[in-house]
Formats: structure tokens, C-alpha cells, sequence
């Protein structure tokens, strides 16, 4: 191949490499939670699961939770195995008390989230 | 010191190496028959942030898995690593891989130097495959204008050290030659650095309230320190060049200088972009 067509075949390749790079898709940013079970600040009996909503499709990486005064934080599972915009967890079984629960997600963007939601459990 | 800030120190330094790299294939480029023996320092310094760099991104996943977890155990969760590997990120680290070792091979190896280039031209296109600019519905303009931004700030940072080296080591009139060079071009390409910006700012942040929160305040920040840098430049070329050959010691130490504390506000603003693009984002 001569010199000249190598650097045309060259040419073709980064076009083509800047078309594939451009080519738009359907995803936006980075997912935000919306939404949770329990909510922030709630007071409630003790939930059966953990449900976060998010803005975009999301995969959770790491759930754990804490209660106040206590160390160190239980991690939950298991995890979705798939990404998706709501995403449920089975929670364990609750005492009376403050939690916290952290979340860590990668939105489509490749960016990692993370976030926390503080509730109550009464009494039953 | 936890995953999160151990992946904003990784991503700094491996910018750093990155546009170390980079400048320097590209000051070779465009300097090699001015200033030979320059070039050939420039070569094995950018040939070392090339490998600097290499060892860097190969803990980029890693990290990243890390960050998923919360903790290091992420390191060694091969779901995790699997994630990593598999999303935006993992596309990205291996061309930015592809693109450092053939800048290190291009750069170490003197009869290899056209590999430097085409690594050159791989490696500022990675990071438009992750983050934001990745998946934006205004891709098509975010793309280009991230590869700009990279390509022009890495020609500048990458220039610095070899220039330093000219003034100190050149003759008067080369290094007077070489530095009205590097102005001319400079002053059509450095504005490229803020309007690239200054685009991208304007498809990403809807809200100009973000300005009052952590993204908008570094991207300030980044901002105020170009505007620094500007008057640095603009003092090398207006006051220090031109006396070069009139008084030769007093420029070339004020040029000296000038030039490494160009050097590192520059290191400054790739410190904050790798916190502004680790951490946070516009719609925080």
C-alpha cells in the first residue's frame, strides 16, 4: 500500500472513530435520587424493604445500614442484579431506634453516587 | 484517606501525566528543528509521564470498583471490577492505556516517534467517553469541544518545561525565537482552552444557582486562575521576551520563573478538574 493511501485509509479510520463517538444516545446525566421507602426524616413501624427511586437508571452497588450508636454499619443484600430507575432491597429485621441508610449507585454516565436516608423506627 | 479522595488524587496526577505527555509530542512536533537538544529532554520527559501515566490508569478501575463499594474491599470484589470494566469508565481507560503506551513507546523509543502522536491523538479523546460529555443529549457539540479543551491545555502545559529549559540553556536570540514562537501560536490557541470552556459550561448547567454550590464554585475557580495565567503569558510576552537579548540574565530568570509558576497553576486547575469531574456534578 503507498504512502498516500495509507494516510487516506488513516483518514477514514479517525472520521469513522469521530462518528462512533458522536453518535448520540438515549441516556442523560447522573442518576439523582427522587424518591425513597422510607423517606427522609420518616417515622414509621419497621419496613420489610428498602425502595430508592432515582432520576435516571442506576445500578446500587453498596447498601449498608447504621443505627445511631452502633458500629459498625450492616451491609444488606442481596443487591438488583440489573440496573434500573427503582430499586428494592429486602431490609432485615428492625429495632426501635434512628438508621441510616447509605446507598452508592453508578449512573449510566459512569459516575458514582452516593447518598444517605435517615429514618425512624417506632415501637410496634 | 478513603476511596473517593485517593480517585481525585489518582485522576490529578494521571491528568498531569497525560498532558505532560501529550505537550511534549506535540513541542516536538513543532520545535524539533529549532531546538534539537531541547526536544530531546522534552522527549524523555514526556516518555516518563507517559509511563507515570500508564501505571496510573491501570488503577483507575480499581479505584473505581473502591468507590462503588464505599471501601477498599471493592478491590478485590470481582462483581465490582466487573462493573467498572463494563461501564462508560472502562471504555475509556483502555483507550487512554492505548493511547499512554504508545505515547511511552513513541516517546522512549527516538525512531518510533509518529506512534507518539497517534497515542497523542487517542489519549485526549478518552476522556470524552466518560462523565457528562459522554451521554448528553447535546453530544455531538460536548465531544469536540472536551477534545479541544484537552488538546490545547495539554499543548500548553506540555510546552512549559521544555521552554523553561530554552530560556536557561538556548542561546539569546534562539530562545527569543522559540518563545515568540510559542506566543504567536499560543495567542490563537489558548482562547480555544476558554471558549471550549466556556460551551461546554453553557450545555451542561441549566441553572445558574449551581454557580453557589460545589461544581460551579470549582469551575469558578478555574476560571479565575486562567484569568491569572493569561496575565503570566501575557507578561512572558510583552515584558520578558522582548528584553531577552537586551538584558540577558534578568529576563531569563524572571522568564524562569514566570514560567514555573505557570507550570504549577496550571497542576492547580487539573487538581480541581479531577475533584469537579470525581465528585460532583451540575445538577448537584
Amino acid at each position: 500500500m503507498s504512502a498516500r493511501a495509507q494516510a487516506r485509509r488513516a483518514g477514514q479510520l479517525w472520521l469513522l472513530g469521530w462518528f462512533w463517538l458522536l453518535w448520540p444516545l438515549a441516556a442523560a446525566a447522573h442518576a439523582h435520587l427522587k424518591q425513597s421507602q422510607p423517606a427522609e426524616g420518616a417515622v414509621i413501624a419497621a419496613p420489610a424493604q428498602f425502595t430508592l427511586s432515582f432520576s435516571e437508571s442506576a445500578q446500587l452497588t453498596a447498601l449498608s445500614l447504621k443505627k445511631a450508636g452502633q458500629s459498625p454499619a450492616q451491609e444488606l443484600g442481596p443487591l438488583p442484579a440489573a440496573a434500573g430507575e427503582r430499586l428494592s432491597v429486602p431490609a432485615p429485621r428492625l429495632d426501635p431506634g434512628s438508621y441510616e441508610l447509605r446507598y452508592r449507585v453508578i449512573s449510566a454516565d459512569g459516575h458514582i453516587m452516593a447518598g444517605s436516608v435517615h429514618f425512624t423506627v417506632t415501637a410496634p | 484517606m478513603g476511596p473517593d479522595a485517593a480517585a481525585v488524587a489518582e485522576r490529578a496526577l494521571l491528568l498531569l501525566c497525560l498532558y505532560q505527555a501529550v505537550g511534549a509530542a506535540l513541542f516536538i512536533a513543532l520545535y524539533r528543528s529549532q531546538v534539537a537538544s531541547i526536544c530531546e529532554r522534552a522527549r524523555r520527559l514526556g516518555g516518563m509521564a507517559a509511563v507515570c501515566g500508564l501505571a496510573l490508569a491501570l488503577l483507575q478501575l480499581p479505584l473505581t470498583a473502591a468507590r462503588m463499594a464505599g471501601d477498599y474491599s471493592g478491590l478485590h470484589d470481582a462483581r465490582l471490577l466487573r462493573l467498572a470494566m463494563h461501564s462508560s469508565q472502562g471504555l475509556s481507560c483502555a483507550l487512554l492505556l492505548t493511547g499512554l503506551a504508545l505515547l511511552a513507546i513513541g516517546l522512549l523509543w527516538r525512531r518510533a516517534l509518529a506512534a507518539a502522536w497517534v497515542g497523542a491523538a487517542i489519549a485526549v479523546c478518552a476522556p470524552a467517553l466518560t462523565g457528562h460529555t459522554s451521554v448528553h443529549p447535546q453530544r455531538a457539540l460536548l465531544v469536540p469541544l472536551l477534545v479541544l479543551h484537552v488538546l490545547v491545555g495539554a499543548f500548553w502545559l506540555g510546552a512549559l518545561w521544555p521552554l523553561r529549559l530554552t530560556v536557561r540553556l538556548e542561546r539569546s536570540a534562539v530562545a527569543a525565537a522559540v518563545l515568540q514562537r510559542f506566543s504567536k501560536l499560543a495567542a490563537w490557541l489558548v482562547p480555544c482552552i476558554a471558549l471550549a470552556g466556556f460551551g461546554m459550561a453553557y450545555a451542561l448547567i441549566d441553572d445558574v444557582s449551581v454557580l453557589q454550590r460545589p461544581y460551579g464554585l470549582l469551575l469558578l475557580g478555574k476560571l479565575v486562575i486562567f484569568a491569572g495565567l493569561l496575565g503570566l503569558a501575557a507578561l512572558n510576552r510583552w515584558r520578558f521576551a522582548p528584553v531577552l537579548a537586551a538584558a540577558p540574565a534578568r529576563a531569563r530568570s524572571a522568564l524562569q520563573r514566570s514560567i514555573v509558576a505557570e507550570y504549577l497553576l496550571i497542576a492547580a486547575v487539573l487538581v480541581m478538574t479531577a475533584t469537579l469531574t470525581t465528585l460532583f456534578s451540575p445538577e448537584d
